[in-house]
């Protein structure tokens, strides 16, 4: 189990983040401001490989799929919708 | 009001909080099944780790075969956010005695953060507050990435419920864009993945990742 020491490390990474301040004290400008950026640049990055179309399907039902979920977060703040409607969107979108 | 009753009401205040964060976790219980991991072994990271974004994208990642050191650098630069958190509640915290200070740094959460902003952190109380409202979270997650795992063998793959992971990333990224800087920041971090889709090891996550947050942190000094 070559994960167990991986989510151990993570876990620990983690834990030293959310401590860093409460525990040690003290606060950064610079860090406020990296926090703008950090959840949209990593959420993206991950998003974009997964929208690529897979084998056997149209190419365009991951992305089109991602794209109506995009717009159902956007507008409803939801998370459970969004799921819904990208799954359904890619079971109907493959499906064609 | 005393202190206990303070905490009670930052858990009643949690319950509609967390309700959002129940899709995430079924679904992190899921991922780690297909990943053949028991339904104890995944409950044992939502324990240690108990970041759900992290854990999601770590899945993703170990799907796709990335090396670990790849999962841990996405991993953690996905709860950087959590530095910042910490930067801001800890003198809200600065009364907890210290010995207890590591348990509340562990249920830091982005919930748990917002609440206590949203209170007010100089409101009588505001470090039970906090910990009333963490706990239920910290209970939420780690029963619904149990039951998610122990569901997860008996869902269909015709239902393509991997692609419920970047959906959820999906659901997250929307409402984070608020301004120009940071969608500017979003499309050059898309354009960056796409380009970097061949970089070896699923390497080009952590390298778009960090061309995005610099172009960002570049449009704050050449726009202010």
């Amino acid at each position: 189990m070559s994960w167990v020491g991986l989510f151990a490390a993570i876990a620990v990474a983690t834990i030293a983040l959310r401590a860093s301040f409460i525990l040690g004290g003290g606060s950064g400008a610079f860090f406020e401001r990296l926090a703008r950026y950090v959840p949209v640049a990593a959420l993206t990055a991950l998003v974009v490989p997964a929208l690529l179309p897979r084998d056997g399907e149209p190419v365009y039902a991951r992305s089109l799929a991602g794209v109506v979920a995009f717009a159902v977060a956007y507008r409803a703040k939801n998370v459970l919708l969004t799921v819904i409607v990208g799954l359904a969107g890619l079971l109907v979108l493959r499906a064609l | 009001m005393t202190p206990r009753a303070v905490a009670l009401r930052g858990a009643r205040d949690m319950v509609p909080v967390m309700l959002g964060g129940i899709p995430f976790g079924l679904i992190a219980g899921v991922t780690a099944s297909n990943l053949e991991m028991s339904p104890l072994e995944a409950t044992a990271v939502s324990i240690a780790v108990f970041a759900g974004a992290s854990q999601l994208a770590s899945y993703e990642l170990l799907a796709r075969d990335a090396p670990l050191i790849v999962v841990f650098v996405t991993a953690v630069i996905i709860n950087l956010r959590f530095m910042i958190y910490s930067a801001a509640i800890a003198p809200t915290l600065a009364s907890v005695p210290r010995g207890k200070r590591l348990l509340h740094a562990y249920l830091l959460t982005d919930q748990a953060y917002a609440l206590s902003a949203a209170r007010g952190r100089d409101a009588e109380h505001a470090a039970a507050y906090y910990f009333g409202s963490a706990v239920p979270m910290w209970l939420m997650w780690v029963t619904t990435t149990a039951i998610g795992a122990l569901a997860g063998a008996s869902i269909p793959p015709s239902w393509n419920l991997e692609f419920a992971v970047p959906l959820c990333f999906i659901a997250l990224l929307a409402p984070a864009l608020k301004d120009r800087r940071q969608v500017a920041c979003a499309i050059i971090t898309a354009v960056a993945a796409l380009a970097l889709l061949s970089a070896p090891h699923q390497s080009g996550v952590i390298l778009s990742v960090l061309i995005g947050i610099g172009a960002g942190l570049a449009l704050d000094r050449v726009t202010t």
